[in-house]
């Protein structure tokens, strides 16, 4: 126990000493990637896999630690992806205000959004969120105001960025930028969980009545996990939007937060980092097996089985159910395995997930 | 004995709490209903239930399945709305005040069917509401950890329940028995003056039985706490109650000391199966 014990605390740190040191290393490791290690298109596909996960780590804070579930939360990515880029492009902001800007939107936007929408509860809550959403995709699809772009988007006006920030040379700065920042979020988080209003959340998602009786209104604690998740997905946003350059409608998309859903669900909901390895794994797949469904072993497949596996999607649904069915509780479940942790010393893991639709009075 | 001439609610009250009570009054009830009633529909669940409670009183509330019991106690505690009638606690109108409030003001309840919660371990469950009881609920900033108040609370009540040693496993995985404990241990927990125990042995098995009713016992003799238990076990409700309620369909038939609740023959043959 005590040697495994010391390197459960240590795997963590060297997890993340590696990831920092991945663009100085000048590694081939084949089948995986196409380049080495640190070339800009590897760098690329982790630090937009590590955005993802900034946004599915803020979700689950709602979806897994306070048992909400919201169909909105594209809205505040979107939030992040969209304001600086308006802000910046046509109203010829600088930086830093910009992204005040977004931040101070979002948490205006949360507060008015939960605030509506946890008039009701469950799957209506859902559906007043979806609504939400659909509205600001509307808003945003249809070019309101002559300021999104509409279905084309707007690209970033990249001479209002520091040149650290800016060109293909530089991927390995914006690489740091967004790891630092999934860092930062992750140990907010971590912060937000273990606190008395995390240990309200737990208890909201496990027995909302009970909470009732022991004397705690639970609206302002669900408001607060919305608002706060809201506002960390507007900085997955903003990272984002430094990554791929410029803002697009599928950022606000309700399908993107089924997204997140999914990516949340894959890494297991009852984990902090158990979200941010399902949203790399699932960015991950999303890009290779496109790459992976175009290349020429499965051109040489017999009709039967190439027809279906060209097509990435199919082949990520496979995928899909084969974890859903073997790790019920997502990657971080398999990981921590059968034995529970003990509650505070954890970092931020194995809180156990509650499945969708487990309600109060489970047991009679 | 049920309702006898005149005196609507037979442990009387003095109207205004502000008042200083003369001696040879009884004490103001703690708790107390006025003309409760609820309906759904066309059927009057609780009909005109006038009583009070005075502080440090133990009333046992029977009554055959469907009497209720349950339902009045959803009153008292806020989880439903009165058709007609009102909830004083403490002397005070609470009827108008959403449950959470009411615990605020010194109320707590268990529930028939346990609620607790599941997926997290006992030790933080008992935390939980320790720590809710409390003022830093909102507090995301800080370590809940750091809250040593809310642990000693916490591992305080599960002594007190007797579920020692069952800290880390998680809630939902105890056995049943254990999971009625932590019921108590998370009412006790919130500092209750007035507590609302809906069958507490329901289900618990027979030699369990003893130690719950040896908790609500220490409960009441150490704390000194008003108790409002519903309970079917005559003998529980004999040995351990200084008033007796009964209902049936709805109603305030009875109540008044155990004996002479138990020798009415209206109860005995009605509610009590004796003939
Ligand atoms: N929300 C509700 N809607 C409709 N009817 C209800 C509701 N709650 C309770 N009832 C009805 O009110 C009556 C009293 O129920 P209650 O649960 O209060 O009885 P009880 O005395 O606690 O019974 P038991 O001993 O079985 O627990 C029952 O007939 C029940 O069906
Ligand atoms: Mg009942």
């Amino acid at each position: 126990m005590s040697g495994g014990g010391r390197w459960r605390s240590l795997w963590p740190v060297a997890v993340l000493l590696a990831l920092l040191a991945v663009p100085r290393l000048d590694l081939q490791i084949p089948v995986i990637f196409d380049g080495p290690l640190n070339s800009p298109g590897t760098l690329q596909l982790l630090a937009v896999g590590f955005a993802l996960g900034i946004a599915a780590l803020s979700y689950n804070l709602l979806f897994g630690f306070t048992g909400v579930l919201s169909f909105g939360h594209a809205l505040f990515f979107g939030t992040g992806v969209y304001l600086p880029t308006i802000a910046m492009r046509q109203w010829e902001w600088a930086l830093g205000p910009a992204i005040a800007f977004a931040l101070l939107g979002s948490l205006v936007l949360a507060s008015a959004v939960g605030v509506l929408a946890f008039r009701t509860h469950g799957v209506y809550f859902a559906m007043v969120t979806l609504a939400f959403a659909q509205a600001g995709a509307v808003i945003v699809g249809k070019n309101v105001g002559e300021l999104t772009g509409g279905e084309e988007g707007l690209s970033l006006p990249f001479r209002r960025l520091p040149k650290w920030m800016v060109g293909v040379v530089n991927t390995d700065n914006l690489y740091w930028l967004t790891l630092a920042t999934l860092i930062a979020v992750y140990l907010v988080a971590l912060r937000l969980v273990t606190s008395p209003t995390g240990r309200v959340w737990l208890g909201i998602r496990e027995n909302e009545r009970r909470v009732e009786m022991l004397g705690l209104r639970p609206f302002p604690f669900k408001l607060l996990a919305f608002v706060l998740s809201g506002l960390l997905a507007t900085v997955a946003g903003i990272v984002y939007l430094f990554l791929v350059g410029g803002a697009t409608p599928r950022a606000v998309s309700a399908e993107f937060t089924v997204t997140l859903l999914l990516m949340v669900i894959i890494g297991g909901s009852g984990s902090l980092w158990g979200p941010v390895a399902g949203a790399l794994l699932y960015h991950y797949l999303n890009v290779r097996l496109t790459v992976w469904a175009g290349s020429d072993v499965v051109a040489d497949l017999p009709a039967l089985l190439r027809q279906p596996l060209r097509d990435p999607l199919f082949i990520f649904g496979i995928i899909f159910v084969l974890l859903v069915l073997f790790f019920p509780r997502g990657l971080a479940g398999a990981f921590v395995g059968r034995r529970l942790r003990p509650f505070g010393r954890s970092l931020g893991g194995a809180v156990p997930a509650t499945p969708i639709g487990r309600s109060e009075e489970l047991d009679r | 004995m049920r309702r006898d001439s005149g005196e609507e609610t037979p442990v009387s009250l003095p109207s205004n709490p502000a008042s200083p009570a003369p001696d040879t009054r009884p004490p103001a009830p703690i708790i107390e209903t006025r003309g409760l009633s609820l309906r759904f529909g066309g059927a009057t669940i609780v009909d005109d239930v006038s009583f009070g409670v005075p502080e440090g009183m133990f009333v046992s509330i029977i009554g055959p399945n469907g009497a209720g019991k349950t339902s009045l106690f959803n009153l008292i505690s806020g989880l439903y709305r009165p058709s007609t009638g009102q909830v004083l606690l403490q002397g005070r109108d609470v009827t108008a005040l959403p449950p959470f409030a009411r615990v605020r003001q010194g109320l707590g309840r268990s529930f028939q069917l346990t609620t607790i919660f599941p997926g997290i371990p006992t030790l933080e469950n008992a935390r939980l509401a320790a720590q809710a009881g409390a003022s830093g609920n909102f507090a995301f900033w800080r370590s809940a950890a750091a809250n040593r108040a809310a642990g000693e609370r916490a591992a305080w009540a599960l002594e007190t329940v007797g579920l020692r040693g069952r800290e880390r496993v998680l809630a939902g995985s105890l056995a049943h028995g254990d999971k009625r404990k932590l019921e108590l241990a998370l009412l006790i927990c919130t500092e209750p003056s007035v507590l609302l125990l809906d069958e507490p042995t329901a289900g618990v098995s027979a030699e369990e039985v003893p130690v719950m009713l040896d908790v609500i016992r220490r409960i009441r003799k150490v704390e000194g706490k008003t108790i409002l238990m519903v309970e079917h076990k005559m003998d529980v409700v004999h040995d351990l109650s200084d008033r007796v309620a009964v209902l049936a369909n709805g109603a305030l038939v009875a109540y008044d000391e155990p004996d002479a609740v138990m020798a009415d023959p209206f109860v005995r043959s009605a509610y009590l199966g004796v003939a």
